[in-house]
């Protein structure tokens, strides 16, 4: 549960229209994508429909990472024949589950006069049903009826009447309109000349961010009725979006996208270097900075910045061994310690383990995952000839990283970028490669100095601190999120859109939802970009701005 | 090749030579005890490894001259009731009463009467263990290192039996079990340290925890797994001592009765050690060394053919009847008040334990007679 509620909303109600009335933003939209659903949007959606209970154990294809979000790589991602067998094979899966014995009786709302024949009335019923709730663009009515029909030539065929709905059903879940989000674009006849998305569109970007799933009926019901061309009734449906318990669904995706944290599958650590890394911290760490995040930023509507000091986290059993506490089963709340020296996400075990290698630490890759997934800022690719070997097979009398890394400042052609990654990174070697903290390395003492936009520290705390005061913190979120809201990446234009949303951001004292809202209604985001509208629709825009 | 008795995990305990009195040697993968007190000046070690401490010389030459005993339950039956296609002399048939069932009888049921199948005890001069009576009687062992005065007439009585021996099935399953086995959890907490190295005056507190001991990534017991303290069930194992630390090493100034769980294959019991003292070896992460003291005859015997039933006991070549009336003969201590017959007999266990962060429980617990342990228990919860 979400115990902060709709907090703040009410103090802010005039965000929206703030946001709309500026002139200067009034006229900027933002491009209208057709991308893939996530797997988590496509749990999330089934069961939430379905139920809990529905098991989808299927990993979708890796999306690429586009702008620095996955969620942007899923409009330009492709999809392969391996991954339709993969969307038949979960399509298959859930159909079966849904008409089982264990499911039907709560997932259908008729009974089939006789279960070894065709019902075309509990047939439509049903599949009329799940298509309303599936489809993210509603259907012709004929499509239906021609539904009905297949899972009436099936039932006679198999005698069963639920066979005949798994087959339909296994169709509806590979549909396009399933598992494809196509957004539309229609005149807007506020602002003539200029498209909006249509009403399912609205509804779809709104739920898949707020919510990470597909809209529901409510939403669905509201979007239809037009409530969402109207400011004051789509603040109202907004507002109900983010006091929802599902808004912690949206969260946690967004922050497992601009986090990296999908990066947790695939880490690796050597058991004779790090016996303490054990098999369930690859999803405990991951799970342990979301929880951290939610809790900070919904349950105590806390300032965001406040996630890389804050010593308040979760503890799983499994992290108990690596962080040397108490862990009982399930996950408890958990504060650190000042001496532990682990304030903020970045001295997580997920931060830490993640971007360092198998067997040794590794402050350039921590200090390039932090300018890049926290600042935003690029870090250019190391050159192809770059010669590891000092860092690889090191000079033994180079005891810490630093010692090692000095040697790239030597460098020219390794000092440009190392510049830019090591001093942070290497306010981090108090934590080893599995992200123990240690205060030595190989018996050598390890020195923590460092500097972040000109902002020098001694140790752990005093970079946390840096990083919290940095103005590109806040403002990379930002632009993370309005990015990740529109799934895609942003054109320039949208440059003053994201200039007011910083300052929204700031004045309601960083917190996370009154900029959740901000985004939502403003009109950038139902607005679609000149450039993406299609002509020929700009043109009977044009040629009818009295629609 | 003289080493310390192990079971299954070699790399634990076969490489480890305990001095016997003297000191616990280290293992190679632990590191040095800490002059630093322990957080909270507390730490606590979780039990992974306890067998009986009994000193081997290569095929048992030194212990057991005349060979290890060869009549296990098996061979006493078959000696018993010959094959004679299951009639006896005057021909008339055996009935289950008279064999097995009179054999299991004698287990559950063992008596002091004179026993055909006598057990072969140990003649060497060697032994595990710590001089618990303050003297140097013949009766006695001296350690490997020279140490007069080692009170172990358990290893006399086991130290030829294959059961308790470095390899045997029996070892193996015991180690087993104490790993798997909840019940079997003890962790052992140090309390009031200043310092892992040198302390006169620290609390040994011992309870039974309720986690299964986590494995690390290289499949050795994880350092820093979280236990819960049992403060329900397991209130029949707290029990307090006091004890000092010298060189890194605990040493027990007060004996206490020290009450071990021991579940196996089927049953759960308990096995009771009275006047019991450590000599461990203790380092940050983890501690090695013995617990002497004087098994209860009758709880330490329970115990071990409830964890063997017959079938696996005659892998080892013990017998129920016969080992319980050689415990018997050499018990030395604790009179019965009645008869004057000794009910328990010195002996040493080998214990090994691995850090653990101990969670107590935050709800009152009743007042039992170990009162002083579970205030502790209900003011310590977090």
């Amino acid at each position: 549960m979400l115990a902060g509620g709709p907090f703040g909303i009410a103090a802010n109600s005039g965000l929206a229209a703030n946001v709309a009335k500026d002139a200067g933003t009034a006229d900027i939209g933002t491009p209208k994508h057709m991308r893939l659903l996530t797997l988590q949007q496509y749990i999330n959606t089934i069961q939430y429909f379905f139920g809990p209970d529905i098991k989808i154990d299927v990993k979708f294809a890796p999306l690429p990472r586009d702008g620095g979000l996955l969620m942007a790589g899923a409009s330009v991602g492709g999809v392969s024949d391996s991954q339709i067998e993969t969307y038949q094979k979960i399509a298959n899966l859930v159909s079966l589950q849904v008409v089982d014995a264990d499911h039907r009786g709560a997932l259908f709302q008729c009974k089939p006069a006789d279960e070894r024949a065709a019902d075309d009335a509990c047939a439509s019923k049903f599949l009329t049903r799940v298509i309303d709730y599936l489809y993210f663009i509603p259907p012709p009515k004929e499509h239906v009826a021609k539904m009905v029909d297949q899972a009436g030539v099936v039932a006679n065929r198999l005698n069963s009447f639920y066979s005949g709905i798994q087959v339909v059903l296994e169709s509806v879940l590979l549909n396009p309109n399933v598992l494809l989000v196509v957004e539309n674009e229609e005149p807007d006849p506020k602002n003539p000349g200029h498209m909006r998305l249509d009403a399912a569109s609205q509804a779809s970007r709104l739920s898949l961010f707020l919510w990470n799933a597909a809209p529901d009926r409510t939403l669905r019901t509201a979007a239809s009725r037009g409530d969402l061309f109207d400011n004051k009734k789509r603040a109202r449906v907004v507002d109900a979006m983010l006091a929802s318990p599902r808004l912690e669904m949206g969260t946690r995706a967004f922050f497992d996208d601009m986090f990296g944290l999908e990066g947790m599958e695939t880490v690796t650590k050597d058991a004779n270097t790090y016996p303490y890394f054990l098999g369930n911290l690859v999803s405990d760490a991951r799970e342990q900075t979301l929880r951290t995040v939610v809790n900070l930023l919904l349950t105590k509507n806390g300032d965001y910045r406040d996630i890389f000091t804050s010593r308040e986290t979760f503890i799983s059993p499994g992290l108990g061994v690596l962080y040397g506490v108490k862990g009982l089963p399930g996950w408890r709340a958990y504060e650190f310690p000042p001496e532990a020296h682990r304030a903020g996400i970045l001295t997580q075990a997920s931060f830490l383990a993640m971007n360092s290698h198998s067997t040794r630490s590794s402050p350039t890759l921590r200090g390039k995952a932090l300018r890049e997934l926290i600042l935003c800022q690029k870090v250019p690719p190391p050159p192809a000839n770059v010669d590891f070997s000092a860092v690889e097979n090191p000079d033994p009398s180079l005891k810490t990283a630093r010692q090692r890394l000095d040697l790239h400042q030597k460098n020219p052609a390794c000092a440009g970028c190392h510049k830019i990654t090591d001093p942070i990174g290497l306010a981090l070697e108090n934590f080893d490669g599995a992200g123990r903290y240690r205060d030595n390395e190989k018996g050598e003492k390890i020195d923590l100095r460092g500097v972040v936009d000109g902002k020098a520290f001694t140790d752990i705390e005093g970079m946390s601190q840096a990083i919290h005061g940095s103005p590109a913190v806040p403002k990379c979120l930002v632009q993370r999120a309005f990015t990740y809201a529109t799934a895609g990446v942003l054109p320039q234009s949208t440059a003053p859109v994201l200039e007011d949303l910083n300052k929204t951001f700031a004045s309601n004292g960083y917190r996370l939802k009154p900029l959740l809202r901000a985004i939502t209604l403003s009109p950038a985001f139902s607005k679609v970009d000149e450039a993406s509208a299609a002509p020929a629709e700009k043109k009977s825009a044009s040629a009818s701005p009295t629609n | 090749m003289k080493t310390q008795q192990s079971a299954s995990r070699k790399i634990w305990l076969g490489k480890t030579a305990i001095a016997g009195l003297a000191a616990a040697a280290f293992s190679a993968a632990t590191v040095g005890a800490s002059a630093a007190p322990p957080p909270g000046r507390t730490i606590a070690y979780a039990v992974t490894d306890r067998v009986e401490s009994t000193y081997e010389t290569k095929d048992a030459k030194e212990e057991c001259p005349d060979g290890l005993y060869a009549m296990g339950a098996r061979e006493q039956f078959a000696d018993s009731f010959p094959n004679t296609e299951g009639k006896k002399a005057d021909g008339t048939r055996w009935t289950v009463a008279e064999t097995s069932l009179a054999r299991e009888t004698e287990v559950w049921f063992p008596n002091l009467g004179p026993g055909k199948y006598p057990t072969k005890e140990v003649k060497g001069k060697i032994s595990f263990g710590l001089n618990l009576d303050g003297k140097v009687k013949d009766s006695d062992f001296t350690a490997p290192d020279g140490t007069p005065g080692i009170d172990n007439q358990f290893y006399r009585a086991t130290g030829c039996i294959e059961s308790y021996r470095d390899g045997s099935s029996q070892r193996l399953f015991y180690t087993e079990f104490l790993e798997s086995r909840n019940f079997n959890r003890t962790v052992i907490e140090l309390t009031d340290v200043d310092s892992l190295e040198n302390d006169d005056d620290v609390v040994v507190t011992t309870y039974r925890g309720l986690d299964t001991m986590a494995k690390d990534a290289k499949g050795e017991f994880a350092v820093d797994a979280t236990q819960r303290v049992d403060g329900e069930f397991g209130q029949y194992f707290v029990r307090n001592f006091k004890a000092k630390i010298v060189d890194g090493t605990l040493i027990s100034s007060q004996p206490g009765e020290f009450v071990w769980p021991n579940e196996n294959h089927t049953d759960a019991a308990t096995e009771i050690m009275r006047d019991a003292r450590f000599q461990m070896k203790l380092t940050p992460e983890k501690m090695d060394g013995i617990v002497a003291g004087y098994l209860d005859v009758e709880t330490t015997y329970r115990a071990s053919m409830k964890r063997y039933g017959t079938h696996q006991a005659s892998y080892g070549k013990l017998a129920g009847g016969s080992i319980y009336k050689t415990l018997r003969k050499l018990a030395d201590a604790y009179p019965d008040p009645k008869t004057g017959e000794n009910t328990a007999i010195s002996g040493a266990l080998s214990i090994k334990g691995v850090r653990v962060q101990l969670v107590h429980p935050d709800k009152k617990v009743a007042d039992v007679n170990t009162a002083p342990q579970l205030k502790r228990l209900a003011s310590a919860g977090e």
